[in-house]
């Protein structure tokens, strides 16, 4: 594990509606680590997200990358950081599912023929290598989220920010993302992911952030935020079925 | 027993099918380029000249789109679709009989009201039909024919800053994710009518999804902003599919432009 890649100093952001979806916000996410932004609706997961891949600018605080201010890194940041937002309808835009993972590369001014080998190398890595041809809006929800996440896969960012990924997922798919981020940390990359699924959190995550209302309510190691049931309570979440059935367990013995 | 679908979900169907169906990915006939111009080449004389009087070239753009609709397997589909502007087509041109000035051929007596028929204006209404509905049908057939991706990749010639092209991507890849999604309000809103919907009702419930899509449609709008800039290193983004090979001209390009310009001086030496 190395040092903090990414740091959040006080973060405040309202949105032009008056809504205030952070309130001070302070974290830090370790490089290679998998951390979880855990939280009930509303709780301001999905803007913490947006904020730290710099497409929304906080009003007041800092979020630095690798110590410096994001504002100052400009949109070099995006090559560092990946953004996979939770509806694949809206991270799907372009005529077919190629041209979509394809599209980053080419911002980048790659050659066409390593482009074309890129992409084909992740679409074979999420098994989608068939669906490459096939506009986006024809394939299934579970087909979408993985060309959605081959669409930043492909170009390699250090951190993947990842905002719900296992909703309405089947548990087929879960796992297979499960085995995907573990890969991925093996190998050096960080995740961030914003998440109601407790069990998946318990499962993947290193570290995990509770917000509540736009404030980090409790952090630290999966274990002993899972076992403060009040915090649990309050922030609309459950323990996760692993901790429950030891639990019990043990309480039988 | 079970209620049918409404007639605006059937609309939408229908309509949401046409689009996927337009919208569907082919290989690569012909080059992008000389798709578009073909578009225009052959809509634009049967847009721009009137078929009346009646003679055999009159329907040559409707014929060809019959042709070019078997040859893309879509001629179910494009029936459909004539069936659906058809109606359309007549509506708007209804006044027209009425109100054009010239020899009276029939009277229409509604109460109070006189409606006068003149046989300028049924010509003129007749002549609108028709020609709305070859451009619209060769539009569409070439449309289906060369596929739609491939029409829009052609605009990169228009618009080499790619402005055009990526709006018109982004239209046609959202067009059809918004009927869906009209589709799923009006279920949800048609599940909850605890009574066989009236049409009054059934006007409530799509006005009451207008407001509805259009905030979606910001909402979704300005998150593929997000998910654009998210991807783009170097602030705005370039093009979303590759403008390369726009202008290729292979054997079967020059073959279609012939076609096309034999089609045109047929046109205009028979119609116009």
């Amino acid at each position: 594990m190395g040092g903090a890649v990414i740091t959040c100093s006080n973060v405040w952001f309202r949105y032009p509606d008056g809504t205030v979806a952070l309130r001070g916000v302070d974290c830090a996410i370790l490089e290679g680590e998998v951390t979880a932004l855990l939280g009930p609706n509303g709780a301001g997961k999905t803007t913490l997200l947006l904020v730290i891949a710099g497409l929304l600018e906080p009003q007041e605080g800092q979020v630095a990358f690798r110590g410096r201010d994001i504002r100052e890194l400009g949109p070099e940041l995006r090559r560092h950081v990946g953004l996979v937002f939770q509806d694949p309808d809206d991270q799907l835009f372009c005529p077919t599912v190629f041209d979509d993972i394809a599209f980053a590369l080419r911002q980048l001014g790659l050659p066409e023929e390593e482009v074309r080998a890129k992409v084909t190398e992740v679409a074979a890595e999420l098994g989608i290598e068939g669906l490459l041809t096939k506009p986006p809006y024809r394939l299934s929800y579970g087909e979408k989220k993985k060309a959605a996440l081959a669409t930043v896969l492909v170009y390699e960012p250090e951190v993947f920010l990842v905002d719900e990924p296992t909703a309405f997922l089947s548990p087929r798919y879960v796992a297979f993302l499960k085995e995907l981020m573990a890969e991925g940390v093996r190998s050096g990359r960080t995740f961030v992911i914003a998440t109601h699924d407790v069990d998946f959190a318990y499962g993947i995550a290193d570290y995990v952030y509770v917000l509540m209302g736009g404030r980090v309510e409790a952090e630290g190691k999966p274990g002993e935020v899972f076992s403060d049931v009040r915090l649990l309570e309050k922030a609309e979440l459950r323990q996760p079925w692993e901790i429950v059935v030891r639990e019990k367990t043990r309480l039988i013995q | 027993m079970l209620w049918r679908r409404g007639l605006l979900m059937r609309y939408l169907d229908a309509v949401g099918h046409v689009l996927d169906r337009l919208a569907k990915e082919r290989s690569p006939r012909i080059a992008p380029f000389t798709s578009l111009a073909l578009l225009v080449l052959f809509v634009s004389p049967a847009a721009f000249s009137s078929p009346i009087p009646l003679r055999a070239c009159s329907f040559l753009p409707f014929a060809l789109a019959l042709v070019l609709a078997v040859a893309s397997r879509e001629l179910g589909n494009f029936l459909k679709l004539v069936g659906l502007i058809l109606p359309f087509l007549t509506i708007i041109a209804l006044p027209l009989p009425f109100i054009t000035p010239g020899a009276v051929t029939y009277a229409i007596q509604l109460g109070p009201l006189r409606l006068v028929a003149t046989r300028e204006g049924t010509l003129k209404a007749a002549a609108f039909v028709l020609r709305c509905l070859n451009a619209i049908s060769i539009g569409v057939a070439w449309t289906a024919y060369a596929g739609l991706t491939t029409l829009i990749r052609g605009l990169h010639a228009v618009d080499p800053t790619g402005t055009i092209p990526n709006m018109a991507f982004l239209t046609a890849r959202y067009v059809p994710l918004s009927i869906r999604e009209a589709q799923r309000l009006l279920a949800a809103r048609e599940a909850r009518l605890l009574r066989k919907p009236r049409i009054s009702s059934s006007w409530l419930v799509l006005a009451s999804c207008c407001g509805d899509l259009l905030l979606r449609a910001f909402n979704r709008a300005w998150k593929v902003g997000l998910a654009m800039r998210a991807r783009c290193p170097f602030g705005s983004p370039a093009n979303i599919s590759d403008p390369r090979g726009c202008f290729r001209l292979g054997v079967r390009d020059l073959i279609w432009l012939l076609a096309a310009v034999g089609y045109i001086a047929l046109f205009i030496l028979e119609v116009v």
